[in-house]
């Protein structure tokens, strides 16, 4: 437990955080008002499933940043395309539509373009 | 001819350039013998006492007369990135590699160059593949550690840098790399300077840099104690030492400015300003609990400013080099000296791109603090004033590209609306204070002059 707390690089974690928050906060409240007023979820519920998107998107975005390079136009454009899904779900009014927007969020982060290299090491020969 | 070349072998191992040169150039006009290597000896002579032009022009003529020596084609490359024209490097280099693709030399040259060009994605592929030819070229793995810091992968670079130190504990280049951009403890980066002046006796940047750690701990905990001292007099007897106020801020801000160098420092130096600032507002005004957190968020606020005001303070250092070299040799009054030389290395660090963002940013960021006081603290009823400093807290993040502006923009926002003054445009601000903060999340990028590459 220890080892994997001092393995954490928590300057990149908060960077990673801020960098998502908005998508993130953008699905997990919109998600969470929507199983309490759709379907009747309790309070508790809603807010745990807020922070479970919010950690999740963090979770995900982390692990892709401490491997490769996560370019700040990806940032951007993961957040934008967040919008644009959040945007393109309201228009349709199947609100449920979300967590396909929000799994399509999550494959954005994952997505490899060009310039998110890996972060490689050669031994000492 | 064999002969020769053996005493010019012996002449630039030794570190005798001049007489390389004069023993090459004599060879080279009086006889019709083999002349690269000849051609080889001046260049990297000439290299050697940084006469950079004259090696240029000894390029053009090897070129002349051997126009497919990739060799040369690399040494020019090599001279034109010691000028700066790192746009003749490329091509040269190019060129060099359309002749031998698989020179690990030319390829870690080609990084080097591409890093300066702050192109970090091609200059990664070129020192990996540099690597996959010659893995035991030390340098190579610390240009790549570079490569990666640049693409923050701090953390593997070092990891790297560790290791080359594990292998070789002497390589004055990754002792410099490490202390320069692996080291933010003052006291490791003095042990790595005291290791790197053993190495070199005669390095003078060690030779300052260390009496500079020495200087800042002489005189700053003293110092910070002194003006501790003023703060407790001015509470204690304020009708005696009223006076005192103006000298206590002003004590307060340079000294921050100094401390942040090293956050312990300045713990006490932040308490102490909250506890002040608690004592005085909400004991004796009643001002709500709520504004507490607003006055410690104001100290960190404030610490950063000084952090801002000290990387200010480096790039003039830097424009008044040949004073301050005068003041140091004269070595008369050691405070002034203390001060000059407290910002020893950031010059090195923050290019002009940078620091011109910093020469805008922190007096945007000094104003905007002070505009929030007085909004905050005073004048509730300004909204315009409100979205105003809101948006130059959005400029601020964006010019300044750290990371914690982003977390002030948010708890500024939040202090926006829970601080009991909900209205109709906080809302927006709030929502444009989280895009931008969204928008502009980039993590800190310096583009960084490399002064070790020249070495």
């Amino acid at each position: 437990m220890v080892k994997i707390l001092k393995n954490i690089q928590y300057s990149k974690l908060i960077i990673t955080f801020f960098a998502h928050l908005f998508v993130s906060v953008l699905y997990g409240s919109f998600l969470a008002l929507l199983v309490k007023e759709e379907y009747g979820a309790p309070l508790w519920l809603s807010v745990a499933l807020q922070l479970f998107i919010v950690l999740l998107v963090t979770y995900v975005a982390y692990q892709e940043e401490v491997k490769r390079h996560y370019p700040f136009l990806k940032a951007v454009g993961v957040n934008f395309l967040g919008i644009m899904l959040w945007f393109g779900v309201a228009f349709t009014k199947i609100y449920i539509l979300d967590v396909i927007a929000l799994v399509m969020v999550l494959f954005a982060i994952r997505y490899r373009c060009k310039k998110c290299v890996e972060y490689k090491r050669y031994t000492l020969g | 001819m064999d002969n020769i070349e053996k005493k010019l072998d012996v002449l630039f191992e030794l570190g005798k350039y001049r007489e390389v040169l004069e023993l090459a150039y004599e060879t080279l006009y009086s006889s019709k013998s083999e002349k690269e290597l000849l051609y080889q000896y001046i260049i990297l002579s000439h290299m050697n006492l940084e006469e950079y032009k004259k090696a240029l022009e000894m390029c053009d003529e090897a070129l002349g007369e051997y126009p497919s020596t990739s060799a040369y084609l690399y040494l020019r490359s090599k001279n034109f990135y010691y000028i700066s024209s790192y746009k003749k490097a490329i091509s040269d280099i190019e060129e060099a590699l359309e002749i031998s693709p698989n020179e690990p030399q030319y390829l870690a040259h080609f990084a080097k160059v591409l890093l300066m060009q702050n192109d970090y994605i091609q200059a990664k592929e070129m020192i990996e593949r540099a690597l996959e030819l010659d893995s035991s070229e030390s340098e190579y793995h610390l240009t790549l550690a570079v490569v990666l810091s640049m693409l923050d992968g701090e953390k593997v670079a070092r990891e790297i840098v560790d290791e080359v130190l594990a292998k070789e504990p002497h390589n004055l280049q990754a002792l410099d790399i490490k202390q320069k951009y692996f080291t933010s403890k003052l006291k490791e980066k003095k042990s790595l300077l005291q290791n790197l002046l053993f190495l070199d006796p005669f390095d003078k940047k060690s030779q300052k840099d260390i009496k500079f750690i020495k200087y800042y701990y002489t005189f700053l905990p003293p110092l910070m104690a002194f003006v501790l001292f003023m703060t407790y007099l001015l509470q204690s007897q304020r009708r005696e030492f009223g006076f005192l106020e103006p000298f206590v801020f002003v004590g307060f801000a340079v000294l921050g400015t100094l401390g942040s160098k090293d956050w312990r420092l300045n713990v006490p130096f932040i308490a102490t300003l909250v506890s002040y600032d608690a004592y005085f507002n909400v004991g004796r005004h009643g001002i709500s609990f709520g504004e507490v957190f607003y006055i410690v968020f104001q100290a960190v606020l404030f610490q950063y400013v000084f952090m801002g005001a000290y990387k200010l303070w480096g790039g003039l250092r830097h424009k008044f080099e040949t004073r301050l070299e005068q003041q140091q040799n004269n070595k008369k009054n050691p405070i002034l000296y203390f001060l000059f030389i407290a910002s020893f290395e950031k010059y090195e660090v923050i290019e002009q791109e940078v620091m011109k963002r910093y020469y805008i940013t922190v007096p945007t960021l000094a104003l905007t603090s002070l505009l929030l006081i007085y909004v905050n603290m005073y004048q509730y009823e300004h909204l315009y004033l409100k979205v105003f400093v809101v948006l130059l807290f959005i400029y601020t993040g964006i010019r300044a590209y750290r990371v914690f502006w982003i977390l002030v923009l948010y708890i500024f926002g939040v202090i926006f609306v829970t601080n009991g003054f909900v209205c109709e445009g906080c809302f927006l601000t709030l929502m444009l204070s989280v895009i931008a903060a969204t928008v502009f999340v980039i993590p800190y990028k310096v583009t960084r002059r490399f002064s070790w590459m020249k070495d």
